[in-house]
């Protein structure tokens, strides 16, 4: 074994909803500095275990650690290390551009103005823009920027670009390996476009149903 | 569940064709571990599982053939893992 303590550490990890097994004792462990590709079948729970990583859901049985936490007992400590995006993409549309990044910001205090301002401009964002005004690609590109503002070790991103057209996605694609080339940072992402995914991954996770 | 390096993983699978180089191709290829096939009389396109490349080349030559090898695309590589998964 790797003396590398692990990002995220599962073991025998399982979750059953209404009875069905939706994850069914999963070894796993995130390793950190790696870019990692979480691919499955729809139902072959990518997204469930993502949910545990970060404490959204709690092993039925098994156990996952992240950072060293048990996942029931996360604490800002370990999440302010993570940064999230989940496919349903959801903002407060009735706010602007710079009230959101506000907003969100305040809930770390590590949050980098310096990082903001950059990515602001280069993602050529209007901060009175109303979110719920904005395209599919803008919106994306508001979500990486709320996720990295306070600097995770640990990107998430689960489907991040299955509401882009290719276009959007592409640019998305481009920003995302800007991102790892200028930022450092490990990164699981879970994505059913793998023509994307293995431009920059060097990591497969193959789950089942 | 699968949890490997993509390196390992793309080394795991290649796909090759083979052109003849004057005679036909024999009916019968002399590769191991054959994953999916596709040929006429003049070509084939192998994918190969665990592939040795010195006996793939060892064969080549007897066979009077030229031999592009390419990597396997991660979709691909996907699906093979994907039917795997459903004969086990």
């Amino acid at each position: 074994m790797s003396d590398i303590i692990p990002i995220v550490k599962a073991r025998g990890l399982s979750k059953y909803f209404s009875g069905k097994a939706a994850l069914n004792s999963v070894d796993l462990e995130i390793l950190p500095g790696r870019i990692i590709g979480l691919l499955g079948p729809n139902g072959s729970g990518k997204s469930t275990l993502i949910r545990h990583m970060i404490g959204l859901y709690l092993p039925d049985s098994g156990s996952c650690v992240t950072y060293g936490c048990d996942v029931a007992k996360l604490t800002q400590k370990e999440l302010s290390r993570i940064g999230y995006i989940h496919q349903e993409g959801e903002l407060l549309n009735w706010m602007t551009v710079k009230q959101l990044i506000q907003y969100v910001s305040a809930y770390h205090p590590e949050w980098n103005n310096e990082l903001e301002e950059r990515y602001v401009k280069e993602f050529e964002m209007d901060l009175n823009d109303r979110v719920g005004a904005l395209s599919p690609g803008q919106r994306q590109k508001l979500a990486i920027l709320l996720a990295i503002g306070h600097e995770p070790d640990f990107l998430i991103l689960d489907e991040p670009a299955s509401a882009l057209d290719p276009i959007a996605r592409a640019q998305f694609l481009d920003m995302l390996i800007d991102i790892i080339q200028q930022e450092q940072k490990s990164i699981l992402i879970s994505s059913h476009i793998l023509s994307d995914v293995e431009k920059i991954i060097d990591h497969v996770i193959i789950m089942k149903k | 569940m699968q949890d490997k390096s993509f390196d390992d993983l793309r080394d795991q699978y290649m796909r090759i064709k083979l052109t003849g180089l004057g005679d036909k191709l024999p009916d019968s290829l002399p590769f191991e571990r054959i994953l999916s096939s596709e040929r006429n009389n003049d070509q084939a396109v192998l994918v190969l599982e665990n592939p040795d490349i010195e006996t793939i080349k060892t064969h080549t030559e007897s066979l009077n053939c030229r031999i592009d090898i390419t990597p396997l695309p991660l979709e691909d590589i996907y699906k093979i893992n994907m039917e795997q998964q459903e004969r086990e």
